[in-house]
């Protein structure tokens, strides 16, 4: 598989087929973060402004941090960005995954449709953090990065990261335990 | 470190609580269309081709604009 960093060679020089191979890469953990931090309905609008910016913040790229990294950052911003426009318009974006994901008209079988709700209302607790502590709880736990490459995404002091995530942490925490039902499921 | 574990580290009883809660997010992962590259990479393409065009017009502009400020600069002075 060829490098990230000879795809960005080329891509500088104009070949978008390697742009496009650098998309097709890290399209998946772009759309997912950016659907955990908005929620799945603006998931794919943010993730295309995010890889545009990216494809032309390109040649500023200073490679200190992974592509990948880099990447996230820009979508990180481009989140938040739509979150601020989204309280413009006072339209609650968890809010509206749970509700797309409990009117999903599919027919499913019960048990995926519990996992399916559970899902919509771990959303809508996850919505209610404010946006810094949905992302460190998102990249942590759900994508899995380092403190470091945290540190770089959230543009935050390396020392600072595991305290606000454990903070973070215990909102959430918080808000699940306000509901027995939503604390005590997955036992 | 992979994109489907969450990495290991020290935890309270409730965070790892917390995790098993979270499992519902990593078992079912959001996929992006499979329109999203096309539609990123043509976007890209249209951008990048009427951006250098744009790019001299602001220039063309601005250098107008630079030399209309000293030609009336250039007037008002005794």
């Amino acid at each position: 598989m060829e490098p990230d960093e000879a795809l960005i060679e080329r891509t500088l020089t104009g070949d978008m087929t390697a742009f496009e191979r650098l998309v097709e890469r890290h399209q998946a953990v772009v759309f997912r973060t950016a659907a955990r931090m908005v929620g799945p309905a603006e998931a794919e609008d943010v993730s295309q402004d995010a890889l545009l910016r990216a494809f032309h913040g390109l040649p500023s790229f200073r490679r200190q941090a992974s592509f990948r990294t880099w990447l996230l950052q820009i979508t990180h911003h481009a989140a938040v960005n739509a979150l601020t426009r989204s309280r413009r318009r006072r339209v609650d974006p968890a809010a509206e995954a749970e509700m797309e994901e409990i009117a999903d008209p599919k027919p499913q079988p019960v048990e995926s449709l519990e996992t399916s709700e559970r899902r919509g209302r771990l959303q809508l607790k996850l919505g209610l953090l404010r946006p810094e502590y949905r992302a460190l709880v998102v990249l942590r736990d759900l994508e899995g990065l380092s403190y470091d490459e945290i540190a770089q995404v959230l543009d935050m002091p390396l020392g600072s990261v595991k305290g606000r995530l454990h903070r973070a942490r215990g909102e959430l925490i918080a808000l699940l335990r306000a509901n027995t039902y939503d604390w005590e499921l997955p036992e | 470190m992979t994109d489907h574990e969450p990495p290991a580290e020290d935890l309270t009883l409730a965070e790892r609580r917390l995790r098993e809660h979270l499992k519902v997010f990593t078992a079912e992962r959001p996929e992006p269309a499979p329109s999203l590259a096309v539609a990123v990479v043509r976007t890209a393409r249209w951008q990048r081709s009427v951006r250098a065009p744009l790019q001299a017009v602001g220039r063309f502009a601005a250098a107008i604009g630079d030399g209309l400020r000293l030609l009336i600069g250039g007037r008002r002075q005794p």
